[in-house]
């Protein structure tokens, strides 16, 4: 991620540089610089509405954000621990009140998934044998 | 020479020796911290430059500091305005230094007066020393307004001690004379290694010429390994020394 380092390029900012050394005309074009991007409050929402989009159409992303496993491909027989932590959390925070809504997606109205049994959904063998 | 054999001892020996001669010496230590990012720098928008006030300032100091005797007997050749200072003609060297320790945004011209001035001196010779001069060969850390690495000649500090070392620019009585060093491996640069012929260069990969250009008319000096009696007489220094127990 190298936002900083341009933003610290476009302004000839060095890189041990302490906050007390910039001047005032710095300290303004960095200020002037950060309310054009989109940072903060506004960056999230974007983030959980790619999120919700992909659930609401329906997509095989849709579906590894709701179960909480890997989107990108990765493996799932072992080490998908990030993924289980950070995954569909915006999904589960909103709940389902926008399934109501969404167009021929799988409707999932509970937290099972259809086709896995039930026992492998609630993942009872991780809960009785964590690592 | 490889690492450990004695570069930067030896250039010490040779500033030494010059600053007993007497010659007003220009020493930079470390030529990397010239080049490492820690300073600030701002773009001249005329000449498209880099400048590094702070540095200039810093360096300005320590030279100061090792040939105040000699400075003053040099006076100048001509009127020089730096900003809103003005320094008359026939005014020893050390005022044009006090500006630029005083007032960092001058320091750079300053610096660039002082040197073409102490050039021009006959009365002293001058000795540029720089360590790792490879540092100025490479690829600096400060980056461009579009985020790319800068080239040395494009900071003015840089360039002007590149200068120096290609012969564009010269001392009247005067050497210049840089070690390389081979500790930091970032800094070891590969067009000045083919133009001293420590490498042999690939006809498949492309080198920077400007780099190269400033590389031309160097003469190279290997420093050999230790010899027997040299270490020996190491040893014996450490041992009458007590640092190494016997």
């Amino acid at each position: 991620h190298k936002t900083a380092q341009r933003i610290c390029s476009k302004f000839s900012i060095h890189k041990t540089c302490r906050l007390h050394e910039l001047s005032e005309l710095q300290i303004q074009q960095i200020s002037l610089e950060l309310s054009n991007m989109k940072i903060e409050t506004d960056l999230k929402r974007e983030v959980i509405n790619n999120i919700m989009h992909h659930r609401s159409i329906g997509t095989y992303k849709g579906k590894r954000h709701v179960m909480g496993y890997p989107v990108r491909g990765q493996r799932t027989k072992t080490n998908a621990r990030t993924a289980r932590k950070l995954n569909g959390r915006w999904i589960k925070k909103e709940g389902f009140s926008t399934l109501a809504n969404s167009s021929n997606g799988v409707q999932l109205s509970n937290p099972t998934f259809i086709s896995l049994p039930f026992f492998a959904q609630s993942r009872l063998f991780e809960r009785l044998f964590p690592r | 020479g490889g690492m450990g054999v004695g570069k930067s001892a030896l250039l010490l020996q040779t500033i030494n020796y010059s600053l007993c001669k007497p010659w007003i010496v220009i020493y930079i230590p470390d030529a990397i911290k010239f080049v490492n990012s820690s300073y600030p720098y701002i773009k001249n928008k005329i000449t498209n430059e880099f400048i590094q006030p702070t540095l200039s300032a810093e360096f300005l100091k320590q030279i100061k500091a090792v040939n105040a005797k000699l400075l003053q007997d040099i006076t100048l050749t001509r009127d020089y305005k730096l900003n809103k200072h003005i320094v008359k003609n026939n005014s020893p060297v050390i005022e044009l230094m006090n500006i630029g320790i005083k007032d960092t945004s001058c320091a750079p011209q300053a610096f660039e007066i002082f040197l073409d001035e102490i050039g021009k001196n006959v009365n002293y010779p001058v000795l540029l020393a720089v360590d790792v001069i490879n540092a100025f060969y490479t690829a600096t850390d400060y980056t461009d307004v579009d985020d790319t690495y800068l080239e040395p000649d494009r900071l003015s500090l840089s360039r002007t001690i590149l200068d120096y070392f290609s012969g564009k620019r010269d001392f009247t009585y005067g050497a210049v004379i840089g070690a390389l060093s081979q500790c930091h491996k970032p800094y070891i640069s590969k067009p000045l290694n083919i133009a001293l012929g420590l490498v042999m260069p690939s006809p498949w990969k492309h080198y920077p010429q400007n780099l190269l250009n400033y590389a031309v008319g160097l003469q190279r000096f290997d420093v050999p390994n230790y010899s027997q009696t040299e270490a020996k007489g190491v040893l014996d220094y450490y041992c009458d020394g007590s640092s190494i127990l016997q």
